[in-house]
């Protein structure tokens, strides 16, 4: 029995990381980091999770998220991170009580997300699908 | 300003030191804990708000999406930097259920987080209450971790405050070590005055003046305390020394007592007259030998007497109960036993009388005086030694007069006894008397010494004498001096005897004095020194004039050469010139027989008869009273004699004074002929260098290296160089041109001139002009003064023509050595020859007789027949020498002279016998071997027996003796016989030679001798004749002892 369950289990690991980059697709990131426009959606998560620190020419990696009164951020917070809001603050808290990671930059709107990426340079953000502002200046094309 | 200080150190730093130390050691304890507390507190307190912190930014964060607050405050909450253990936060979930949601350390346990041990941790929890999320922040710090910072924090201040500590400490010792070492000190040194140590020193060890008071107080009181002990100690001693003082009279007092009896032998004894009881002290049991425990009753001390003693002891008794009266008798006890000897006792007694005036008890003493009986009896006899002894005994009083005399001492002196007595000896004083000597025996009889001296005393008569004198005080048994006594011997003739030897040895000492000045004088200064060495004798004998005089035997006279004179003494050197000895026959008598003249006194000379000059008339005009002459001899001829008068007084020459005196003559004598040979050597040495200047012969001096030094003028005309051309050159190079060989004679000459040794030798040499010479050269090592060798010297002769002769000589050498051989053989065949002729001769005029009794008795035939047998012996002696001296080499061999001596005589018996001569031969029994020729020496001994038989004295018993004498390597034949004897002083040259005859004997023929002569010689001996003409002859062969090697 035990032996089924660790199969089902392997079985659907890599079910699960094909449904979270489908659903990557409901969502538009965008990067200010030269040379670097487009990243897979497994480097892009892992990102997101605080897997990398430095950019390759070594400026800091800022995460921008969008903070719990978001519209978007339950999307967010479900593609990125898995869960609901609260997780994906709880994931942070975990890692920023730790002193494991740089805390994110949460912003309440699109327009504050393109802002403030637009304007430090090293910064990731994520926001809603089609956002009619999104400036493609610092479109990050999701790859496979 | 120092001292000041010192003193502080104690009043003030010390107190200080000590507060400083406790308030060091009470901060130490102190501040620690309130350091604890107040650290703890901050702790708590920032604990405190970082936990508020932690729990507003986790508010915020989940409230407001700010995670930068929470991650500042994350950072201030950094769990290595800060010091927390851990920083968890916890999530109530919705079970109610508190879990933990995150940690710090990732993986620190749960279980620790949620129920954590508040003894170990410090922990501080805030709530978090937000919309999604209910929990808690828990921020915990490890109770060590607080502990360790408050240390890390503390131990700076710890460290500080140790050090304050030990260098207030230290400061604390030093300061107590200051004060406490001196008073340990002191604490000692009073403990030792305690027990009486008075004499150890005590030191100032501080200056600190509490303890330098104290410590002056100690010293003071250490001087007080030996004040004190020096009084009681002196106390004490003189106590002691009283009681001892007393106790030693005491027990001196008792001791002398003792031995006062002991000494006397004095004891005392009663007798109980009743009774009989009696008792005595130890000493007269000691006297008598009485055992201790014998019973002392009933009179028993009888038994210890004879039966003449107790009578005598009875009748003192007797007479002592009597009389009433004490009794003193000494008399002789007799032994009663075996173990007593004779002793002589002193018995005194005196009776005690009772109340009834009756006698009843005799005490008294009784004393050993056998000693003193002894000592008595010595002195007695003493006294008669010194009465009869030949040395003279005085004996005086203190004061030095005369109390008694012997009789040597009265016989010596003169004076009888009543002429003596109450004199001192001083009367025998004179002036010849040594006054340092009569004041040493005075000083040190004075002193009360023995002394011992010799002094020069004059008797009644103005006799002489010399004393030696033991002077010894008498003393009195207490010691005291009472007397002296002298012991004189008289030492007189020893006196004289040791003045002459003394003046013998002065005499011998100046002798001596003189010889060593005459050893190393000039000869110049002789003449000087003989007048010196005159003077000194002179004043040394006393004489007032000294002289030498020299014999003319020729001319019979006698010349005065040397005088010397005292002051006031008229030479008379000039007035004895030539003096005919005639006037002084005895004078020249006794020098002639080696003997000096001595006259003590002109005057007893005999006076010269008929104005004539005799020993007396010339003396006594000189004023001369006593003299000596002595004579001088050399090598047996009597040369001169040294003279000494004595002009002002007359003098006694004694036999010693003379004998040195004729030493001095000799002396003398050695110096003149030194003085003549020094003369007749500077003679002798400027002839000889006249001769090596002006001889023929070439002297030449070359040194050690053969270059010549010096050359006369004979050398140079032989040589034809000039001095200059040859000094500083080498002879060899010179004169040898490139003759190696005659170099080499050269080099060989001078080796051997190094050894020493001389030489002569000839040598071929070229002259200057390159011609040929032949040199004779005689040459001989030269030395320098100190005999050390310097070179060589050479006498040359140039025998270049002598050479050319001897070659000459030689050719004519040789010829006749053929002519003498020639001759030989002529000798030699003449006399064989005729010897054969002369032997028909002779056999023919024998036929004849016999054959005609006619020619027998022709006087014309006779006659001719003896010159026949003249020419057969002439020609039989002929061949004989001729024999001997062609033989040069006779054959030699080992003879035993006995047998040929026995042979001899067997020859002869029939001659001894006929002559009536009697031969004396003690025939030896050891052969006496000699090295020659059998047949030469029985002619030789026959020859010698025949010549002693035939030349016999018919007026004698004639006799021959025979001796043979070894004497080192050569054995003597002697012959000798009391013939007619030969006058050797006319016919010695002549014995023994060839046809001498010495006397008319018909058998007489002048051969033998020259014949055994010649023997002897052959065989390496000789003979000698000892002959005095009608006393006989004595001739002796000497022959070489033959020797086994």
């Amino acid at each position: 029995m035990k032996l089924k369950i660790l199969i089902l289990f392997i079985l659907l690991i890599p079910m699960e990381l094909t449904s979270q980059s489908q659903k990557l697709g409901d969502l538009d990131f965008l990067i200010n980091v030269s040379n670097i426009s487009s990243l897979s959606s497994k480097e892009t998560i892992s990102i997101f999770r605080n897997g990398r620190s430095l950019w390759p020419n070594d400026q800091r990696v800022t995460i921008v998220l969008p903070s719990n009164k978001s519209l978007f951020a339950e999307k967010v917070a479900l593609e990125l991170y898995g869960g609901s809001i609260s997780s994906m603050q709880k994931f942070w808290l975990a890692l920023v009580f730790q002193g494991r990671a740089n805390p994110p930059v949460f912003l309440q709107t699109e327009e504050e997300i393109f802002d403030f990426v637009s304007k430090n340079p090293g910064s990731i953000g994520v926001v809603g699908k089609g956002h009619p502002k999104f400036p493609e200046k610092y479109r990050l094309t999701i790859t496979q | 300003m120092k001292n000041f200080f010192q003193s502080l150190t104690f009043r003030i730093w010390f107190p200080f030191a000590l507060v400083i130390s406790l308030l060091l050691f009470s901060l130490s304890i102190l501040y620690p804990n309130r350091q604890e507390i107040l650290l703890r507190k901050t702790f708590e307190f920032e604990l405190d708000q970082l936990t508020k912190a932690t729990m507003l930014g986790v508010r915020v964060a989940l409230n407001n999406n700010d995670f930068n607050g929470l991650s500042e405050i994350m950072s201030l909450v950094n769990l290595k930097a800060s010091g927390l253990e851990f920083a968890a936060i916890t999530e109530i979930t919705e079970e109610g259920i508190e879990k933990v949601f995150v940690s710090d350390p990732l993986q620190y346990p749960q279980e620790i987080i949620l129920n954590p041990n508040e003894d170990l941790f410090l922990l501080r929890k805030e709530k978090i209450s937000t919309e999604y999320f209910e929990g808690y922040v828990i921020l915990a710090v490890n109770n060590a971790s607080i502990e360790k910072e408050i240390f890390e924090i503390n131990y700076p201040v710890f460290i500080f405050l140790g050090i304050l500590l030990i260098l207030s400490l230290g400061i604390f010792f030093v300061l107590a070590n200051q004060i406490s070492s001196p008073i340990s000190y002191l604490t000692g040194v009073s403990n030792e005055l305690k027990t009486g140590k008075y004499d150890s020193e005590i030191k100032l060890v501080s200056n600190i003046s509490e303890i330098s008071d104290l410590n002056f107080s100690l010293l003071d009181l250490k001087e007080e305390l030996k004040k004190a002990r020096a009084q009681n100690v002196e106390f004490n001693k003189q106590l002691e020394d009283q009681i001892q003082i007393r106790t030693e009279d005491l027990e001196k007092t008792t001791k002398r007592l003792l031995e006062a009896q002991n000494f006397s032998n004095l004891g005392d004894f009663e007798i109980d007259l009743d009774t009989g009881i009696w008792a005595c002290s130890p000493i007269v049991d000691r006297i008598f030998n009485i055992p201790k425990n014998f019973p002392r009753k009933n009179f028993t001390w009888k038994y210890f007497l004879s039966k003449e003693n107790q009578q005598i002891m009875v009748d003192l008794l007797d007479k002592a109960i009597a009389s009433g009266q004490n009794f003193s008798k000494d008399f002789k006890i007799q032994p009663f036993n075996f173990h007593s000897s004779e002793k002589w006792i002193s018995i005194t007694g005196s009776p005690v009388k009772n109340g009834a005036s009756e006698t009843r008890f005799i005490k008294g003493t009784i004393q050993d005086i056998t000693e003193r009986k002894n000592i008595e009896n010595e002195v007695e006899k003493l006294s008669l030694v010194a009465k009869r002894t030949s040395n003279s005994v005085v004996i005086t009083d203190l004061d030095f007069k005369i109390q008694w005399v012997n009789d040597a001492f009265l016989k010596l002196s003169g004076y009888s006894m009543e002429e003596l007595k109450g004199n001192t000896p001083k009367m025998f004083q004179f002036e010849k008397t040594d006054k340092k000597v009569a004041s040493y025996i005075k000083e040190q009889v004075f002193m009360g010494k023995d002394v011992t001296a010799e002094v020069l005393n004059r008797g009644k008569y103005g006799n002489e004498y010399w004393l030696q004198l033991n002077i010894v005080p008498l003393r009195e048994d207490s010691g005291e001096i009472r007397g002296y006594m002298a012991l004189e011997t008289d030492i007189t003739e020893l006196k004289i005897k040791d003045e002459k030897i003394q003046r013998q040895v002065e005499l011998q000492n100046i002798l001596i004095d003189i010889s060593s000045t005459y050893i190393n004088i000039d000869v110049k200064y002789i003449e000087i020194t003989i007048n010196s060495s005159l003077e000194k004798l002179a004043k040394f004998v006393e004489a007032d004039r000294a002289y030498i005089f020299d014999y003319n035997l020729k001319d019979f006279t006698t010349s005065n050469t040397y005088e010397w004179c005292a002051q006031d003494i008229l030479p008379e050197i000039e007035n004895l010139q030539n003096v005919p000895l005639e006037y002084i026959p005895d004078w020249l008598e006794q020098h002639s027989k080696k003997l000096p003249m001595i006259v003590p006194d002109v005057l007893t000379l005999p006076i010269a008869e008929n104005e004539e000059l005799n020993l007396r008339s010339i003396l006594e005009p000189q004023g001369i009273k006593s003299l000596v002459t002595i004579p001088m001899y050399e090598d047996d001829t009597l040369v001169g004699f040294l003279g000494f008068d004595s002009v002002q007084k007359k003098r006694f020459f004694a036999e010693e004074e003379v004998k040195l005196l004729t030493l001095f003559g000799q002396m003398l004598i050695n110096v003149r002929q030194r003085q003549k040979f020094q003369k007749r050597l500077q003679v002798q040495e400027e002839k000889y260098r006249n001769i090596i200047a002006n001889m023929n012969l070439g002297f030449l001096e070359v040194d050690t290296n053969d270059i010549i030094q010096n050359a006369n003028q004979s050398f140079c005309k032989m040589s034809g160089f000039n001095l200059n051309e040859m000094v500083g050159k080498k002879g060899i190079d010179l004169f040898f041109g490139n003759d190696q060989n005659s170099k080499k004679i050269i080099l060989k000459r001078n080796l051997l001139r190094a050894t020493g040794k001389s030489d002569v030798y000839e040598i071929e040499v070229t002259n200057k002009f390159s011609e040929k010479r032949y040199w004779l050269v005689s040459g001989g090592p030269n030395f320098s003064d100190a005999g050390e060798f310097i070179g060589s010297i050479g006498i040359h002769l140039d025998i270049t023509e002598k050479k050319k002769l001897e070659n000459e000589q030689q050719i004519l050498l040789n010829l006749t050595q053929n002519q003498n051989e020639r001759l030989k053989n002529f000798a030699h065949i003449v006399s064989h020859n005729l010897r054969s002729h002369a032997a028909n001769l002779s056999g023919m005029i024998s036929f004849m007789e016999v054959q005609s009794q006619d020619f027998v008795e022709n006087l014309f035939f006779q006659n001719f027949k003896n010159v026949i047998d003249n020419l057969m012996e002439s020609i039989q002696n002929l061949s004989e020498v001729a024999e001997i001296q062609t033989n040069d080499k006779t054959k030699m061999e080992k003879i035993d002279l006995a047998d040929i001596l026995k042979l001899s005589l067997s020859n002869v018996s029939g001659l001894v016998k006929t002559s009536g001569v009697t031969i004396n031969y003690d025939q030896q029994n050891e052969p006496i071997t000699v090295l020659g020729n059998a047949s030469y020496l029985e002619s030789i001994t026959l020859n010698l027996l025949t010549n002693a038989i035939k030349y016999r004295d018919p007026e004698k018993n004639s006799e021959v003796e025979i001796k043979i004498e070894v004497v080192d390597d050569l054995v003597h034949l002697k012959v000798i016989d009391n013939g007619l004897g030969i006058d050797l002083n006319r016919q010695r040259r002549k014995i023994f030679g060839m046809y001498k005859t010495f006397h008319d004997h018909p058998d007489a023929r002048g051969i033998g001798l020259f014949i055994t002569k010649n023997q002897v010689e052959a065989l390496g001996g000789k003979i000698e004749v000892e002959s005095e003409e009608g006393k006989g002859s004595v001739f002796t062969v000497s022959l070489k002892k033959f020797k086994d090697d």
